[in-house]
């Protein structure tokens, strides 16, 4: 007993002990109320997003995404390589390839000989960004336009490439690009989708495209890409039945919701609470849907901008001018995909066929946003999900070539909302094989994308199966070199 | 004081253990706003703690003094006093940190110093009757005021700024920029001040590199120079700024302040243009490397503030809300800016209430959408009350320039949009009272060219957008006729419906597979009829355009019912279709999908079938087979073909042999018919053979050439 004030005080009672627990326990309870998601494992969780706002002032508002589906060939379009004419015909250096794997389709092929653009480049604009000569009305528009001749990605397969390029992951069970931003933004005009996928297809060698590239995922499934008929309606039954009066749908959806909110409060799930919205929008698209589609406001050469197959439903031209029409009705995201870019083989004589079809209406869907002053805070977005090998696929002739899929390069553009016009970003190596500056990978294209929304990509996140996810998952970063 | 203290004892107690739990779950911790205010007065109750601790601190000196018992009453006091407010001061800064605008770095250590003051104070006073006699005991009280300083002026630094205090003693670093002044002087020197100098000085100067002054830095240090004016490549500057982070030689190392990009170029475009001393910006041309990194450096300098800061104050979030609903958005413009942006939605749903319901947010709206809303200029007076305003869209309504005289009060009017308005060449007597305007939107609007020109002249700080105009000397092609039958396999008595959208649009036709042009061919005045199967080919044509490509469908007439038949070669395994009965079940194969229940695909044998008749029918016209045509996907027309025909299986005679014409390019998909009338004898025969051999060599401008060919087969009909 050194110190009997000291052994008194440390021997603890008890009473003393259980008291001390009990208040301690009971402050933290109390604490907790101020920490909601203390003992959730529900999925619900966003850490610091304000969801419905941005994170900072954004730069774009809305985004059109055009994605050419197949993968067009850098090689034609947009990264001029005049040393492939010189070495036309000669074997690719393994030094370049540096193992690169290949798709079955060339992997057996015994020799890659180099392969030159049939098609001439010349330079356009004050950039002086090289075009080629299949887009000479976009051509006239680079002064708009940020090129990305950096892009790369993993993926050496269509499905597996396209699906990166929407969900920021190869494997098919995340939420696309457009739902993560209805998720994070919410719907400007809460009478149409957030979300809304068009779908058009070309003359040359096509691949598929699949709804779960316009997949929620694990979001709620309100942010779900809505997908537009291709036929002459866009949206199917928006009339009512014959015989039904506008108040009696009304009451109707009416009861229905009551026994929806029934089930709801029974079961808690907040899929019901989604098919209440999902039925109250699909009553207001009744009104909005016709309105948005009329040509009421279009004058006529409008169809001279966009080229007379806009009248024609279900072509790319039409679904660039409908495109217009919700993104300036404030659909947040539509996103098109055009098929018909695979040329594995016959190049040279789909290639022409395929930008035909997307050069004068994808030229007219920019003038068109900048001449209603839309331009500056809509995002348009042009690109496929890889490039294409600087070799021949099959046999080179005098007259015709192949290209193999490439993941090591590719070209995109963006243009309007917040992206530096009049650039060209990123150096590809003269055989136009791999980056030698400024590489861009995708999940950096998303943290772009979200950044020029106003959206943080490291602070969008769900919580999901007891992990948080981002559409950048743990990568990403904002390519500071393309912002204006 | 003793009644008091076992319930103190318990608060403070309670205190810590709220700073753990909040501590730990800080990401989720969620401020009622009622509690704001309460996290507010933080600023206020620190300075309780830090008067209390330096007191406790100087107590020692009062010991010799004052007796005994109350020297320790009145320091348990103190001590009760300190620890309670610093524990309830650390609460309150733990809920004002929850709210935006703080740098997170200096947040961090103010926390865990304000945090460890806590929790060692409460340790203190568990144990301080053990240690009060101790000597060292004023040094763990000094001890604790010092922690107490290091925490508070990292806390002043949170809220005024970093150096605050000695900051009126230091020359202004970011002076604005000036042409005049020599660049090494004014952009070059800056940055290596702080991105070099603090290992390339006097004091330090690594690799004897110094770079403190223009003279030191030509001088180079250890291997010799460093720029090299005549060698890009060879200045060691550059180069090192430029090797990859991995690299053990990249500068500034690894884990110092990085250069960015503008000042990379920067250096790089000086030293090119010479690593001049004494040059300026206004000694270069504008269209010098130089000229433009170093406009790139200071443009990206003068970054960093984006957003637009707004002096009013932020609406609250109920109006905000309320005023929300599926036909009006009301919006900050971004999370923390009391800016507000609204569109309205759907015309049917536009009364004037729309947008007088919003005049208590007038003085918040900087940004107003009403593209397409049924207002002419009578509507526009609802939006005199909006003075904020900079950005108006009012494309496709039906307003005047006589509507944009109630917007005079808008004097932050930056942006106006009036494309497909009414607005006519007396705007330029109303743009005159938008002093901040920039930039008018007018496109499908009558002003053209020269009434542009004009106002172009009386405004020329204003940009114009007159948007596309189409020049008449280019002709487009119009596009295809719309075939409005949803099947190429027509029915008894159904007619083909072609449409065009255009107006003014005239369709003409062929049915005998020849080409139509827009003056050959017939022209199409509504639905006709087919008598047979056809190749009906249409164009569309209108003055002014160039006449559409042709569109051709082959269309097949539901011929006789109840034929009956089996395959005489196995299809390929992959494209077997539905067996014998996708021969004759009355369903086409669609052109472009080959992989399907319609289709049979040959390739390393013959087509072969054997049709039977019934004998009910009378008799017979015509037999018809229909292939497909998918020139890319190696499916050609087949090489030959043969049909046979009898009145018994047994005894079939040849009716037909021949070889189909062949593509030389690349066709476009499509379904192509051969027939075989039955004439005289044939017109009774019951049973038929049908042979149809695939190309076995692809010519030599396909991609698969020398390849086997593929027949497809979907369909074949009797009439």
């Amino acid at each position: 007993m050194a110190d009997p004030i000291f052994e008194s005080r440390m021997n603890v009672t008890r009473r003393r002990f259980l008291g001390k627990l009990g208040l301690g326990l009971g402050t933290a309870a109390l604490g907790s109320l101020m920490i909601p998601d203390l003992f959730s494992s529900g999925s619900s969780t966003t850490a610091a997003a304000d969801l419905g706002l941005t994170h900072f002032a954004p730069k774009a508002k809305r985004i059109i995404y055009l994605f050419q589906n197949g993968a067009p060939s850098q090689l034609e379009t947009f990264d001029y390589k005049p040393k492939l004419r010189e070495l036309h015909g000669q074997d690719l250096p393994a030094s370049i390839r540096m193992g690169q794997r290949l798709t079955g389709m060339t992997s057996g092929q015994k020799s890659f000989p180099l392969v030159g653009s049939f098609f001439d480049f010349k330079q356009y604009g004050q950039a002086g960004t090289w075009v080629s000569d299949l887009f000479p009305q976009m051509a006239q528009l680079v002064d708009e336009m940020c090129v990305i001749k950096t892009m790369h990605t993993e993926a050496i397969n269509h499905d597996p490439a396209l699906t990166f390029m929407q969900t920021g992951a190869q494997v098919g069970n995340r939420p696309s690009m457009g739902a993560w931003l209805s998720y994070g933004l919410g719907s400007e005009n809460e009478n149409l989708p957030a979300f809304c996928v068009l779908l058009s297809r070309g003359r040359g060698n096509g691949q598929g495209v699949y709804s779960k590239l316009w997949t929620n995922g694990f979001l709620d499934s309100v942010h779900q890409g809505v997908q537009f008929s291709s036929g002459e309606d866009p949206v199917l039954y928006l009339n009512n039945p014959e015989g039904t009066k506008k108040a009696e749908r009304r009451n109707m959806l009416d009861k229905l919701a009551k026994l929806n909110s029934m089930a709801f409060d029974e079961f808690g799930d907040p899929e019901i609470q989604a098919k209440i919205q999902q039925y109250e929008m699909a009553y207001r698209m009744q009104t909005a849907v016709p309105e948005v589609t009329s040509m009421e406001h279009e004058p006529e050469h409008i169809i001279r901008m966009y080229g007379a197959d806009c009248m024609v439903p279900g072509t790319y031209a039409a679904n660039c001018l409908l495109a217009r029409k919700l993104s300036e009705s404030g659909v947040r995201f539509v996103q098109l995909y055009h098929q018909g870019w695979d040329q594995h083989d016959n190049l040279v004589n789909q290639i022409p066929l395929q930008a035909e079809e997307v050069d004068r209406a994808t030229a007219a869907l920019i003038r068109d946003l900048k001449q209603r002053g839309l331009l500056d805070e809509t995002l348009v977005i042009w690109g496929g999900e890889f490039g294409r090998t600087n070799y021949c696929q099959g046999k080179l002739t005098k007259e015709n070539y192949g290209r193999d899929h490439h993941p090591r390069c590719y070209s995109i553009w963006m243009a309007g909302g917040g992206v530096k016009p009049g650039m060209v970003y990123g150096e590809t190596d003269e055989l136009g094989y791999n980056i030698v500056e400024n590489p861009v990978h995708i999940n950096d294209f998303h943290a772009t994308i979200l950044h020029l929304m106003g959206l943080d990509h490291e602070k969008l996140i769900y919580k999901h199966l007891g992990r948080r996810y981002r559409l950048t998952d743990v990568a990403g970063e904002v390519v500071k070199g393309i912002l204006a | 004081m003793k009644n008091l203290r076992p319930w103190l004892s318990n608060l403070i107690f309670a205190l810590q253990i709220l700073l753990v739990l909040f501590w730990a779950f800080e990401e989720k911790l969620m401020v009622p706003v009622w509690l704001q205010p309460v996290g507010r007065m933080h600023p206020l109750v620190l300075h309780f703690p830090i008067v209390l601790w330096v007191l406790l601190a100087l107590m020692p000196f009062l010991k010799s003094q004052v007796e005994a018992k109350s020297y320790q009453a009145g320091f348990e006091f103190l001590l009760y006093g300190a620890v309670l407010t610093t524990s309830f001061a650390a609460l309150m800064g733990l809920f004002l940190s929850r709210e935006p605008g703080y740098s997170a770095e200096g947040l961090y250590w103010h926390k865990v110093g304000g945090l460890a003051l806590s929790f060692l104070g409460y340790a203190l006073l568990l144990g301080y009757q053990r240690v009060s006699q101790k000597p060292y005991f004023s040094a763990v009280l000094i001890g604790m005021v010092g922690l107490l300083a290091a925490a508070s002026h990292v806390g002043a630094e949170v809220t005024h700024g970093e150096n605050f205090v000695l900051g009126p003693l230091q020359q202004s670093k970011d002076e604005a920029f000036d042409a005049e002044q020599p660049l090494f002087a004014s952009l070059v020197m800056p940055l290596l001040e702080q991105k070099c100098n603090q290992c390339h000085s006097q004091a330090k100067s690594k690799g004897d590199l110094i770079m403190t002054s223009f003279a030191a830095l030509m001088k180079g240090g250890e291997k010799g120079k460093v720029i090299m004016t005549d060698d890009l490549a060879e200045s060691r500057l550059i180069q090192y700024i430029h090797l990859p982070m991995a690299d053990d030689d990249h500068m500034p190392p690894k884990g110092k302040p990085q250069l960015t990009e503008e000042e990379k170029a920067l250096l790089q475009a000086w030293v090119m243009e010479g690593a001049s001393e004494e040059k300026s910006l206004t000694a270069l041309e504008s269209q010098a490397p130089l000229y433009e990194a170093a406009m790139a450096l200071v443009e990206a300098k003068g970054q960093g503030e984006e957003e637009p800061a707004y002096d009013f104050s932020a609406a609250g979030e109920d109006l905000i809300a309320s005023l929300n609903n599926p036909f009006r958005r009301l919006s900050p413009i971004s999370a923390h800016s009391p800016a507000l942006e609204a569109s309205l939605f759907v015309q049917k749903a536009f009364s004037p209430q729309s947008i007088e319901e919003l005049e208590p947010v007038n003085k918040q709206l900087v940004s107003l959408n009403l593209t397409n809303m049924p207002m002419g200029d009578e509507e526009m007076a609802l939006l005199a009350p909006f003075k904020a305003l900079e950005s108006l869209n009012l494309n496709g309504t039906q307003v005047t320039e006589a509507g944009l005289r109630y917007l005079e009060g808008a004097k932050e009017l930056q942006s106006l949009a009036l494309s497909g308005t009414k607005v006519t060449a007396g705007i330029g007597e109303v743009l005159g009272q938008f002093p901040a305007l920039q930039e008018v939107y007018v496109w499908n609007t009558v002003l053209d060219s020269t009434a542009l020109g004009s106002l172009r002249e009386q405004f020329p700080t204003l940009a114009f957008e007159q948007g596309y105009i189409p020049e008449d000397s280019e002709i487009l092609r119009m596009s295809p006729p719309i075939l409005e039958n949803e099947s190429q396999m027509i029915a008894e008595a159904e007619r083909i419906i072609f449409k065009h959208h255009f107006p003014g649009v005239q369709i003409r036709y062929t049915l005998d597979g020849t080409e139509p042009d827009s003056l050959t061919g017939s022209l199409y005045k509504g639905p006709f009829l087919l008598n047979e199967q056809a190749q009906v080919k249409a164009i569309a044509a209108r003055e002014g355009w160039l006449t559409s490509s042709p569109v051709a469908f082959s269309f097949f007439k539901k011929g006789k019912d109840g034929l009956t038949g089996r395959l005489l070669y196995q299809p390929h395994p992959k494209y077997r279709g539905n067996g014998p009965r996708t021969l004759f079940d009355a369903s086409k194969g669609d052109k472009d999908v080959f992989l399907s229940p319609e289709w049979l695909g040959y390739q390393d044998s013959p087509f072969g079938a054997y049709v039977r008749i019934p004998d009910s029918l009378a008799s017979t016209e015509k037999i018809t087979v229909s292939f497909l045509q998918n020139i890319s996907s190696y499916i050609m027309p087949p090489k030959r073909v043969e049909v046979w025909g009898g009145t018994t299986s047994g005894n079939m005679r040849k009716l037909k042999d021949v070889r189909p014409p062949q593509p030389d390019n690349y066709d476009d998909n499509d379904i192509l018919a051969f027939s075989v009338p039955l004439e005289g004898e044939a017109s009774t025969y019951r049973h038929f053979k049908v042979v149809a051999h695939p190309v076995n060599v692809l010519p030599a401008w396909h991609a698969g050439a020398g390849s086997k060919g593929w027949v497809f087969v979907d369909e074949i009909f009797v009439y």
